[in-house]
């Protein structure tokens, strides 16, 4: 650590905020974190969790946990219910006052601007009804009435009420100088869409969209889902009328089938509306003399004078784990800015593995950066020699053992053996490009590769008219859909006629409904298809002819000619990942694609420390996501090396006790058990999440607890009421139902657990025979568990014990209950106060 | 249907050119539009996204074909909130200069325009109808004001105020005509009406083609400098007025020589400066305002025709939606001189119904004349017991003489 170790202010108590704070915390920067509210977590705090039957990814729930983490911060001051008064560059950073404490001014070294976003005004839009037509609400509100179990509140008496969401309210939209993508509105309304279905399976909703933007890992997989669930039309109504007769709301269709305008009904109409910076940014901005973009975000083209920087939604629309990346990447940023980290303790090995062009990108960062790096590479192109980088070709995998700081690769390259130790391995290979199919004319098709290599190499030879097919076979990865979108308009402005068959344009990125815009005003042509199967290629003359249906013209047979067809190729995971997520005991994405969705270990991490994972070999990822990925993979590894102090309990195992069964090491989500010498497992402490699962699952009982609250009887409530709480979602949500007085410790007996999966049978059957009427254990929604199968493995035992036993149902049960969900958590033991089932 | 994608149509080297308001290669095809048109789901009636969208991909023919160019009220309601700026009629009035769509023009609008070219009236009105009709008008005027000087002037060289009239107003509507002439005389003064000054309409601007609007323009233009006026003074005509006040320096390539008015700016006019005086009981209930698309959202005069009503009745109601959204009577946009639309113009014109049944007057005023008769057939079809008027022949009923 430094000598002199800096100050910085963050602005803002968001997720982005937070995230920063914690990160400067844990490398013992001193923290002066800003809210105007009077608590921490900003709009994702407000959010309802999303989740049905399983975890939908959203992260709000993240945000109420660090929110508690602000708590035991070592090195921060927290002002709420505080603005930015006045700030002033000076000398050696900044003075700032606030309005809330006297004149008392705060000089720090830096400022960190994470003051989060605002919600589109929908009553700018007046045709909309937003304020007039109470059956006219935001997403905004609709969470609200999510968050509160409201729902049916403002519903019609009726199981199938129709529901409608409208797309793009305040984005996307020039006129309203707000030409940019929210980029999180479509997932927000997608996974509101699923929650009401799920509360109400019978409901008819209808999504009015415009292009949906259906990007990340976290979303591909269940957005199909949902898609079969509802009525996706393509066009957004801009009109809302009332029905005073049916007492409904009704808008104006096209339908797609006969292209009349229709008039469709609904009982709720939910505007999906768009976001921006927060308008402080703007007011701050001024005294820093800063000069937002014309949205007002502190976007990267909005130059920052050294010492400011920029996380979350005010640099640019994000949602809510980019928002949190962006918190931890500026934090490190400051670290490495004002030389925090020494340059010369880096001595550990990292591994990069597998076969990419990213991975060039990994190593080349990390070696400047001073680290040892050893490549890996499963290719046998010699890529050109990095100065710190030790490569390996044509190598492949025999065994991983060991854990963060220690893991042993032994692999052959070329044909012979290697073994190496890293401190942490990156996994960094391709995901597969596969060749179009099914169409045969070899000359007038090209894959989009082999496109680029004519267009970059031989621009002479690109014909006069060129068409580009996304989504064909399934939706286009987005950095191909933004490869295309280039070309295309680069082929227009040389006078070329391009043509862009596609389902949806995706506008990802802050600029990338400017890139679109852009391609339409140079000429570009985009034909909408909703199904591809109706695509006719015909060749014709020294043409190909395309003959489809086009979806904003229904009844029309449209054709296209071009002289050649661009066909990108299909995403594949890449064909190592069955073996790379065998050896290193990770799981693989629904799609096959390495590392599992689950949000407490994305973006880059893996539920198994020292374990990254970066580009197309985990998700789809563009050049922006890329250096994204990489400043984090770095943050992460500061983090492991630099902050290592381990406060929480954590387990050993009993030599004498032990009986060598090695059921810890199968079971360890997290791969801290390792086994030394003769069949004897070790708990390795820094690997180690001190989950406790190996501690309840150790048939001989040789693992230390860690938390020993088994046998205490002292707390059983009058209503007799056991509650085993999962740290980090149960207990929270308690936690704010105590705040909200929905719920008092009075009713119920908490005991916190650091994972569900740390509760034995035993424990349980423990708190019935110590007089307790009944059990409930509050842990993670399915996929959101940090240590992935804790809270299954609880409900798995508690379901046991009721159907071995023939306890009554009710018992012994578990719930699933994020950290957001205090309403939920409130009416679960008021239910069961009262003996009635929930 | 086939179709076949044409890059380079003639229709869009037509557009794509002007820095406003035609610029449909870059729509998004966000269906904003269509969900906005006037029409509401009455069977019929244009899709705009689909217009845009033909136009854009150099379907010309098929556009020109399809009834939507006519059915288009070019009310630009669509429009307003399109996030690309785009303006309706821009797109679907150009399109009626195709030579598919030309050969579709309705046959009243044909003959109208032919007439017009010919004769400088739409209806063919000749200068000795016109003295017949004056000299009439004037016998009533002088007789019910007792006033010779009551009558209306005709071809005085070098007045302030030239009034151009509606047609309507020389024909089936004199009334009308009458009632302004009152607002004259108590202005108390010079103005002038003339005999090749009949007709303020420009069915040009309906078929987007530019020669024949600048040639009706010239017609009344030229002839007004001729007469040299300091102030040609427009009739209740939503088009009219936008033809003359906003497109027809661009049209004619200089600015003319007089100023351009509406007959409620001036009455407003000098009603503030207190030169005449209107009972402010003339209607003492609420009366509901329609904004003429062409006077409104495309002129952007909103406000004098409401302060002028707001001083005569006891209230201005408003329709919902009304100004920059307000919805189109249903007989823009040439419907309404098609005598073959009349249906449809029941149909194009619920939405006005339902909104004026909404407002629960029964007194609606209006600042056009086509306006005028489409909501009064309106009213009439939907059996709503209310009554219409234009707003300056209101302000001619309220006027108090001293
Ligand atoms: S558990 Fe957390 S991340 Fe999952 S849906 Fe709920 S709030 Fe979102
Ligand atoms: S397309 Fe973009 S702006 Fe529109 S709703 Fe989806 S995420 Fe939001
Ligand atoms: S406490 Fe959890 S992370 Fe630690 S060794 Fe046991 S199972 Fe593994
Ligand atoms: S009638 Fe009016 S609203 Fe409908 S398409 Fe034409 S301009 Fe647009
Ligand atoms: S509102 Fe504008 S951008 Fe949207 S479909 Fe209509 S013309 Fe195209």
């Amino acid at each position: 650590m430094n000598k002199s170790t800096p100050s910085v202010l963050v602005v803002g108590g968001g997720i982005a905020g937070m995230a920063a704070a914690k990160t400067l915390d844990d490398f013992g920067v001193s923290v002066h974190l800003v809210e105007k509210r009077e608590y921490l977590g900003g709009k994702a705090f407000d959010w309802a969790c999303m989740a049905t039957g399983e975890c939908r990814n959203c992260g709000a729930c993240l945000s109420a946990e660090l929110a508690d983490q602000m708590n035991h911060l070592k090195h921060a001051t927290i002002h709420l219910k505080s603005s930015i008064n006045g700030i002033k560059k000076n000398n050696d950073g900044f003075g700032t006052t606030l309005n809330s404490e006297s004149s008392a001014v705060i000089s720090t070294n830096a400022v960190l601007l994470a003051n989060g976003m605002t919600p589109f005004d929908a009553s700018r839009l007046p045709e909309l009804g937003y304020g007039v037509y109470d059956q006219v609400i935001t997403t905004a509100d609709l969470n609200n009435l999510l968050k509160r179990e409201g729902l049916k509140e403002i519903l019609p008496d009726t199981t199938s009420p129709a529901i409608a969401f409208i797309q793009c309210v305040g984005s996307r939209n020039r006129e309203l100088c707000r030409d940019y993508c929210s980029q999180v509105c479509c997932k927000t309304a997608l996974r509101q869409a699923n929650k009401i279905l799920h509360n109400i399976p019978e409901a008819q909703i209808t999504v009015f969209h415009i292009d949906l933007q259906i990007i990340g890992k976290e979303f591909r997989t269940q957005a199909e889902y949902v898609k079969a669930r509802v009525n996706l039309f393509q066009g957004v109504p801009a009109k809302i009328l009332s029905d005073r007769e049916q007492g409904k709301l009704t808008v104006i269709h096209e339908d797609p089938e006969t292209g009349a305008r229709v008039a469709r009904h609904f009982d709720l109409i939910v505007l999906s509306v768009g976001i921006g910076p927060s308008l402080q940014v703007i007011e701050i901005a001024k005294q820093l003399d800063i000069k937002p973009d014309t949205w007002g975000f502190l976007s990267s083209g909005a130059l920052l004078p050294s010492g400011v920087y920029a996380a979350g939604v005010t640099q640019g629309p994000t949602d809510i784990l980019t928002a949190r990346d962006q918190g931890i990447i500026a934090a490190h940023k400051i670290i490495q800015d004002f030389n925090i980290l020494s340059k010369t303790k880096h001595n550990s090995t990292i591994a990069v593995l597998g076969e990419s062009k990213d991975s060039g990108m990994i190593c080349h960062a990390l070696s400047k950066e001073g680290w040892l790096v050893v490549r890996l590479d499963s290719g046998n192109h010699q890529a050109p020699e990095i100065s710190g980088v030790t490569s390996f070709y044509s190598v492949s995998l025999r065994s991983v053992n060991g854990t963060v700081g220690q893991y042993d690769l032994l692999f052959t390259a070329k044909g012979y053996e290697h073994n190496i130790k890293a401190a942490s391995i990156i996994v960094v290979g391709d995901a597969q490009m596969v060749l179009y199919s099914g169409l045969n004319d070899s000359d007038k098709i090209k894959s989009l590769s082999q496109f680029v290599d004519v267009f970059e190499k031989t621009p002479a030879k690109v014909p006069k008219t060129v068409a580009f097919w996304l989504d064909r076979q399934k939706q286009e990865w987005k950095d191909h859909a933004r490869t295309c979108l280039h070309l295309a308009t680069a082929l227009a402005e040389k006078g070329q006629t391009a043509i862009v068959i596609m389902e949806k344009m995706l506008v990802h990125g802050l600029k990338g409904q400017k890139l679109y815009d852009d391609a339409r005003h140079k000429g570009v042509r985009f034909l909408r298809v909703s199904n591809p199967a109706q695509i006719n290629v015909i060749s014709d003359n020294g043409h190909l002819v395309l003959e489809m249906n086009e979806a904003t013209l229904p009844g029309v047979r449209l054709s296209a000619e071009c002289d050649l067809l661009v066909l990108p190729e299909a995403v594949n995971p890449p064909a190592s990942a069955p073996e790379i997520s065998h050896f290193l005991r990770q799981q693989c994405d629904s799609e096959g694609f390495l590392q599992s969705a689950n949000v407490r270990h994305r973006f880059v991490g893996s539920p198994r420390r020292g374990i990254f994972f970066l580009g197309s070999c985990h998700d789809e990822t563009d050049e922006v996501d890329i250096a994204r990925e990489i400043n984090a993979v770095k943050a992460s590894l500061e983090a492991l090396t630099t902050s290592n102090i381990r406060t929480e309990p954590l387990p050993a195992i009993n030599e004498n006790k032990c009986a060598r069964c090695l059921t810890c090491y199968r079971i360890c989500p997290h791969a801290a058990v390792t086994i030394k010498g003769n069949y004897k497992p070790v708990i390795v402490t820094d690997a180690c999440f001190g989950c406790g699962i190996c501690v309840s699952h150790c048939p001989a009982e040789a693992i230390s607890a860690v938390c020993e609250l088994d046998s205490d009887t002292s707390g059983i409530t009058a209503s007799k009421t056991v509650i085993f709480a999962c740290e980090r979602s149960g207990e929270l949500a308690l936690k704010s139902a105590m705040n909200m007085e929905m719920f008092s410790n009075k009713t119920a007996r908490i005991i916190k657990v650091p994972c569900a999966g740390r509760i034995g049978e035993a424990m349980m059957i423990q708190q019935l025979l110590n007089g307790a009427k009944r059990v409930i254990i509050a842990a993670c929604h399915e996929g959101n568990c940090r240590s992935v199968s804790g809270s299954r493995l609880a409900a798995a035992r508690a379901k046991l014990i009721v159907e071995d036993t023939g306890l009554q149902d009710n018992s012994i049960r578990h719930y699933s209950v994020a950290a957001n969900e205090p309403v939920k958590i409130a009416k679960i033991v008021s239910a069961a106060d009262s003996g009635k089932e929930i | 249907m086939n179709a076949k994608i044409c890059i380079d149509s003639p229709f869009l080297s037509l557009l794509n050119k002007k820095d406003k308001g035609d610029n449909i290669s870059e729509c998004m095809t966000c269906g904003i539009c269509t969900s906005r048109c006037s029409w509401y789901d009455g069977e019929g009636g244009p899709d705009p996204r689909q217009m845009v969208r033909m136009a854009q991909l150099g379907l010309d023919s098929l556009l020109a074909q399809s009834y939507m160019i006519w059915d288009c009220m070019l009310c630009n309601h669509c429009t307003v909130e399109c996030p690309m700026g785009i303006v309706m009629e821009n797109v679907a009035r150009k399109a009626r200069s195709l030579p598919d769509a030309i050969e579709r023009m309705p046959q009243d609008i044909k003959n109208g325009i032919q007439t017009r070219l010919e004769t400088g009236d739409v209806n063919g009105f000749t200068q000795e109808d016109f003295i017949e009709t004056i000299e009439w008008v004037n016998e009533e005027l002088c007789d019910e004001m007792d006033d010779s000087k009551a009558a209306i002037p005709t071809e005085q060289k070098g007045a302030k105020y030239l009034y151009l009239p509606n047609p309507r107003e020389l024909g089936t509507n004199i009334l009308h005509l009458q009632a302004m002439a009152r607002l004259f005389y108590a202005f108390g003064e010079s103005w002038t009406m003339s005999s090749r000054h009949t007709d303020v309409t420009n069915w040009g601007y309906f078929v987007e083609d530019d020669d024949i609007e600048k040639t009706m323009l010239l017609q009344v233009i030229e002839a007004a400098e001729d007469i040299g006026v300091e102030n040609l003074v427009l009739s209740e005509c939503g088009h009219g007025f936008f033809a003359l006040r906003k497109r027809a320096e661009d049209l004619i390539g200089r600015k003319p020589k007089f100023n351009v008015l509406s007959i409620l700016e001036v009455t407003l006019d000098k009603l503030e400066n207190g030169v005449i005086s209107l009972n402010p009981e003339a209607y003492p209930y609420p009366v509901a305002y329609h904004d003429p698309c062409n006077l409104g959202r495309k002129s952007g005069v909103f406000e004098a025709p409401r302060q002028l009503l707001a001083h005569i009745c006891k209230e201005v109601v408003e329709l919902t939606p009304n100004r920059m959204n307000a919805v189109c009577c249903g007989g823009g946009g040439a419907l309404l001189q098609d005598s073959n639309s009349t249906k449809r113009r029941m149909i194009s014109g619920k939405a006005k119904a339902d909104q004026i049944k909404a407002a629960g007057v029964k007194h609606l005023a209006t600042a056009c004349l086509s306006c005028h008769r489409q909501l009064t057939e309106i009213v009439k079809y939907y059996e709503l017991d209310v009554k219409v008027d234009t707003v300056a022949a209101l302000a001619a009923e309220a006027i108090m003489h001293k």
